[in-house]
């Protein structure tokens, strides 16, 4: 409870700063808006005072018994009025709410995603930055913090609305002012109430919800649905859901309950209102000579002056909520840069391939007791290719990681061509990699930019039909009718191809192949390929990383075979280096994995 | 007329689906709900003309403030009823996602498992997701009913209390204008004007709920591709390393500009342009007949036909009653819209299993002794061209280990699948000791099978309940499962045992199992069922050599005495088998022991020689 308290004292940004931001940021993007949203300020407000006015008109008229031609003009005037603000309201309102949903989608959402791109990628992942990241994308939400200006001018023109019925109702009262702000206060006090009830729960409603998504989720998608019809799941997965049903239904009726409570105390509060209004205005008119007209409008007024201080109030706090979501905001993207963008050249000519260095490299992982990779030491020479095996979990794509600089060690030094990582340029410095990663999600775009990865017109086909080809991948694509046309992903393009596991991890390497760095990682490349594809990929890969530095991750010992260096990774360290052969000979760990793998197509070989 | 046939039968279905999911009160309950509040507006306008009436008569203070205490108490009481019904039916509203959720997932679990992967079918059921979601079709239409039925009876009060309001005529006017004003020619004329400009707003309304659809069709488009970067590629777990190598931002920033702005820039202008026509239009009428009505009454007041008390009662029922018809109009050209929804949400539902599933039970074979033929058998899957399986013929032999092996995409996973009747055959058919298995009741031919699918998933409930698949387990028996599994140990090690939850997706102290735990997890489901067949595909893929291992030495004990079939891109695993079928093309090309397949030096030969070369040499 104590530190709630304190996040929300330290917030970061005040209301003027946010404001200014805000607008700054809008007038880069759109100015109209600005222009238009400014003008809508009183419109709203102006149009249900002048609303308050008209039967005022039309009683006076009737009372001083006028000319049906005064009646009609007078009458005839006012309501053109309105309807000209109506109309110049409708068209504002109109266009600052398309504008503000342009913006959302155009502008704030962008930089957001921008920023996810462009950031550091070990920032990236801090446990931290998670929830900053989910802030910033929830701040988009429903008048978040585009939305700020809009809310803003809301609560100007409740104030304009509030101030001129205040100033109607003075004009017969002043003692109504108080007894009304009086009442709403009251009923404002029972809706806190309500809302700290709501606040206790809300995390038990989360859970609910999020066990319910979980349910459902599951019983729908089909990666599941083999697995839920031959175990027969479907009674067990309705009986959650129906526990969850009866579990939230039972939390919501204390809400709603006390949702009942108050809304009842604002209408008793509305009741005594409109009574003591009647009753005062009556004693009024009886006693002295106040035409009809300000009876009418007087009751309007008071019985209509709850609204304004309703619509105030929820301005009010609604602005705030909005100022949240603009800190929300402005901090996910003020998350500073801890690497420097620029630095040395990168090799080149003579430099290349690479040589790689690692240097008593360690790494833990945030909130995890105990290292990943542990004073991990290892040379590889200009253009050697390197196997790294071990078991799951043993760090293999950690190092990877930490490598290619996404990921920083937190003592000891990696060093390519001589130099350590860091003092390149962040993002030059992924130029040296290609990778095969084992966690692929394409991008709902076709075959061609998924492989090639940069915009339409830099798609080199010659070279995409090439890593196609080197790939074994090629001739699927060509086979298909829009070729390498064809769109990724289902979820999203209705006539989407959907490409087997195999396939997916063929289209991985073709990526890489195609980005033809001069440092080839590869993690797992082969689990989903059959035998003979496996083999036409390890017959190749001394084509595909020619030239290069490569490093080759796999649960296949026979991977190892024809890389010039193999390195045994156990408990975050080089347990073991050396080459096939040294390794066998050496009778170590390795030696007992290969023997355990080999085991069975070694029996083969004795027996024959 | 046709049309409207048509449509009037889709909402009634809607209806009564509807019904079936938020239960019986859920309408009539929002209808009231909607309504009651109109209610209080109308007696608060009726008395006070009432009070007003009583003040220009002259009356004492106590006449007066009776009225007002009556419709005080009116009012109140109205508001008490409604504040009741709406605890209920706030609880019905914010859990009829829930419900929908549940009745969709019902749906869903129902279907065959080719229906489940029909693209044709998931297309269906992410309509009707969206929908639900998007708060289209079957979740909208009861609001739009509710409101229709409210603003009828709103209308049908107004019209009611403004009865005289037409008819009343002053006997003492004698001005030219005044008298005129008397006429029913101009009482005509005003219903006329006033029935000119509400048809006026009531075809914008619709037109611009037209219009809005369309626009809002597109935004469900982008928030589609929204929800897939945001979900799949920009978070933590998305493509974050890929997108800094490959240096994607180009490339995403652009295909965002392509799937989400230029979208949201063209949905959006074509709100604007809706919404600032349409919605001025309907504004300005709304207006325009304000004043009107104002200085119609006025006239008639004016001419003596009733007092001041009635200008401010009609006034008032007038406005209530335009607001009424605008919003009716809006609903109706919003029913009119939604029914295309509506119409997605019924397809989905009116699903059915079409699996044909007959009467026979496990008792008419003796299940120990099963043994699976399959006659010929080819198989295309729905929608697509190409055969997985071509002619197969082949017979599963009781007690038997089998190692199915082939490329990718040769039909071993699809005969798995037939095997257990997750599709039928499209031509030819299988036989379990001669008897067509599609005799059998579907629930009582999987009771043969115990299988490990590539892609098996554990589910985030607890270990017993993936062990069991059931809430209800027997202890004792799934451990000796997890223990036959070799997982058994570190189930023990958990806090909860056996009832920790795994992952914590479902429970937030879950714990997280690795490939090989959640392999062994899955194997010890499969034996927890105690079905004489053992199915295991490609258990091994992700595991490192370790657990590999672990898993070959221990598959002579989970096989047991039952038939295991074991298919494999890993060779190694056709060495404890008896018997090695090769499957090519959708067929089987081979068929025979390790050393007789080997000599013949056909597929299997090159299919063993690409890997073992590797370890051999």
């Amino acid at each position: 409870m104590k530190e709630k308290k304190k996040e929300k004292a330290k917030q970061p940004y005040s209301y003027f700063s946010n404001l200014r931001f805000v607008c700054s940021e809008q007038w880069r993007f759109r100015k109209s808006y600005i222009f238009a949203a400014a003008a809508a300020t009183p419109m709203a407000s102006l149009s249900s005072v002048l609303a308050a006015f008209l039967p005022k008109v039309v009683l006076d008229c009737i009372e001083r018994h006028v000319s049906p031609a005064e009646l009609v003009w007078k009458v005839g005037a006012l309501a053109l009025c309105t309807v000209l603000l109506v109309a110049a309201n409708n068209l504002l309102t109109a266009f600052c709410s398309t504008s503000m949903q342009i913006a959302e989608n155009s502008f704030w959402r962008m930089q957001i995603t921008d920023k996810i791109m462009d950031m550091d990628y070990h920032v990236f992942t801090r446990k931290g930055t998670r929830s900053k990241r989910e802030k910033a994308m929830n701040s988009l939400m429903r008048s978040g913090a585009p939305g700020f200006i809009w809310v803003n001018i809301h609560l100007f023109s409740a104030l304009f609305g509030f101030s001129a019925f205040t100033a109607i109702i003075v004009q017969c009262s002043f003692w109504f002012i108080p007894a009304l702000i009086a009442g709403y206060a009251l009923s404002a006090l029972g809706w806190k109430a309500l809302q700290k009830f709501r606040d206790k729960l809300k995390d038990e409603e989360a859970r609910i919800r999020l066990r319910m998504d979980y349910v459902s989720q599951r019983s729908k998608d089909f990666a599941e649905a083999k697995d839920i019809r031959v175990y027969g799941m479907q009674p067990m997965l309705d009986h959650k859901a129906e526990a969850g049903l009866a579990e939230r239904v039972a939390l919501l009726h204390r809400i709603h309950t006390g949702h009942m409570l108050n809304t009842l105390l604002e209408d008793l509060l509305m009741l005594a209102t409109t009574i003591g209004a009647y009753a005062y205005l009556i004693h009024l008119k009886l006693r002295t000579d106040m035409p009809l007209g300000d009876f009418a409008l007087y009751l309007g007024a008071i019985t209509g002056f709850g609204s304004w201080l309703t619509r105030l109030a929820d301005a009010f706090s609604e602005s705030l909520e909005c100022g949240h979501a603009v800190s929300d905001y402005r901090s996910f993207l003020d998350i500073p840069d801890e690497r420097s963008r620029t630095g040395a050249p990168l090799p080149a000519g003579d430099a290349l391939p690479c040589a790689i260095e690692f240097d008593h490299v360690t790494f833990t992982y945030e909130g995890a007791e105990k290292p990943t990779i542990r004073d991990f030491s290892l040379t590889i020479r200009p253009g050697e290719h390197i196997a790294v095996v071990g078991d799951n979990g043993a760090g293999k794509t950690t190092l990877v990681k930490l490598l290619c600089g996404l990921l920083l060690p937190d003592s000891g030094q990696i060093r390519i061509a001589g130099r350590d990582v860091q003092t390149y340029g962040r993002d030059d410095c992924f130029a040296l990699f290609a990778t095969v990663l084992q966690t692929v999600n394409f991008l709902p775009a076709t075959v061609a930019k998924n492989v090639a990865l940069c915009p339409e017109e830099e798609i080199d086909r010659g070279r995409l039909w090439d890593c196609l080809g080197k790939a074994n991948i090629a001739e699927k694509i060509a086979s298909l009718p829009e070729k390498e046309n064809t769109l990724m992903v289902k979820d999203i393009h209705e006539g989407a191809t959907a490409f087997s596991g195999g396939e997916q991890q063929r289209l991985i390497l073709a990526r890489a192949l195609y980005k033809d760095a001069p440092i080839l990682v590869l993690d797992e490349p082969t689990a989903a390929l059959d035998p003979i594809a496996e083999n036409d990929l390890y017959m190749q890969y001394s084509t595909f990383a020619s030239g290069k530095t490569s490093i080759y991750i796999s649960h296949r010992l026979s991977s190892t075979r024809f890389c010039d260096r193999v390195v045994l990774l156990a408990d975050g360290r080089a347990a073991e280096v050396g080459s096939h052969d040294e390794l066998m000979r050496a009778g170590g760990a390795y030696a007992e994995l290969f023997r355990l793998q080999s085991r069975y197509y070694e029996e083969e070989a004795d027996a024959q | 007329m046709k049309k409207l046939r048509a449509n009037l039968r889709t909402q009634l279905r809607g209806l009564r689906l509807n019904r079936e999911i938020n239960g019986r009160r859920f309408i009539p309950f929002n209808i009231l709900v909607s309504f009651l509040p109109v209610l209080a507006n109308y007696i608060t306008i009726h008395f006070s003309g009432s009070v007003i009436t009583a003040l220009t008569e002259g009356k004492r203070f106590w006449t007066c403030f009776c009225y007002v205490l009556l419709c005080a108490g009116l009012v109140f009481a109205v508001h008490l009823v409604r504040r009741l019904i709406m605890r209920a039916t706030m609880d019905m509203r914010w859990t009829s996602w829930f419900r929908r959720e549940m009745y969709m997932t019902r749906k869903a679990l129902s279907l065959d498992f080719a229906q489940a992967e029909d693209p044709r079918i998931s297309a269906m059921l992410g309509k009707a997701e969206n929908n639900s979601q998007s708060y289209n079709g079957l979740a909208y239409q009861p609001v739009l009913i509710c409101s229709v039925a409210a603003n009828l009876l709103s209308i049908t009060t107004a019209v009611g209390m403004s009865s005289g309001m037409l008819s009343a005529r002053g006997g003492t006017a004698r001005d030219g204008v005044l008298r005129w004003v008397n006429s029913p020619l101009f009482a005509a004329l005003f219903v006329l004007f006033v029935v000119l400009l509400l048809a006026l707003s009531v075809w914008g309304n619709d037109a611009q709920s037209k219009r809005l659809f369309g626009a809002h069709q597109l935004f469900g488009k982008m928030r589609m591709v929204r929800r897939y970067y945001e979900r799949r590629v920009l978070n933590e777990s998305g493509s974050g390393e890929d997108i800094r190598i490959f240096r994607e931002r180009p490339l995403i920033a652009e295909e965002l500009e392509n799937g989400i702005s230029a979208v949201t820039r063209r949905a959006a202008a074509m709100i604007m342009r809706t919404n600032s026509t349409f919605g001025m239009i309907a504004s300005i009428v709304t207006a325009v007949i304000g004043g009107a009505v104002y200085i119609f009454v006025g006239l008639k007041a004016l001419s003596g036909a009733f007092g001041a008390g009635k200008v401010v009662e009609y006034y008032g029922v007038m406005t209530a009653m335009i607001s009424a018809f605008s919003s009716l109009a809006w609903d109706l050209g919003m029913l009119r819209s939604n029914r295309r929804f509506l119409e997605d949400d019924l397809a989905f539902y009116d699903l059915r299993g079409e699996m044909q599933s007959g009467s026979r039970t496990l008792r008419d074979i003796d299940p120990d002794t099963a043994e699976f033929t399959f006659h010929d058998v080819s198989f295309r899957y729905p929608g697509s061209e190409a055969y997985a399986l071509r002619h197969l013929d082949l017979t599963l032999r009781r007690g038997e280990k089998l190692a199915v092996v082939g490329r990718n995409g040769s039909g071993k996973s699809t005969m798995i699948k037939l095997l257990c009747r997750l599709y039928d055959p499209t031509e030819g058919y299988i036989t379990v000791n001669g008897i067509d298995i599609r005799e059998f009741a579907y629930a009582e031919y999987l009771k043969l099978f115990g299988v490990v699918f590539q892609d098996f998933t554990l589910l985030s409930f607890t270990v017993a309940e993936n062990v069991a698949a059931n809430e209800t387990y027997d202890e004792e028996k799934v451990m000796r499962c997890l223990d036959m599994a070799g997982v058994g140990d570190r189930v023990r090690r958990m806090p909860k045992g056996m009832n920790q939850c795994v992952t914590k997706l479902y429970e937030e102290d879950g714990e997280d199992l690795s490939g090989g735990e959640s392999q062994k997890t899955a194997i010890a489901r499969a034996l927890y069922k105690d079905a004489p067949f053992v199915i295991l595909d490609e258990p091994t893929a992700a595991l490192d050599p370790k657990s590999e291992a672990e898993i070959y030495a221990r598959f002579d004990a989970i096989a047991g005495g039952r038939t295991a079939v074991y298919v494999s891109h890993r060779m190694s695993s056709c060495r404890f088998c008896e018997r090695i079928v090769v499957f090519a093309d959708g067929r089987v090309v081979e068929d025979g022991t390790h050393d007789a397949l080997l000599s013949q030096n056909g597929a299997y030969a090159a299919l063993w020689n690409a890997q073992a070369k590797h370890y051999t040499q």
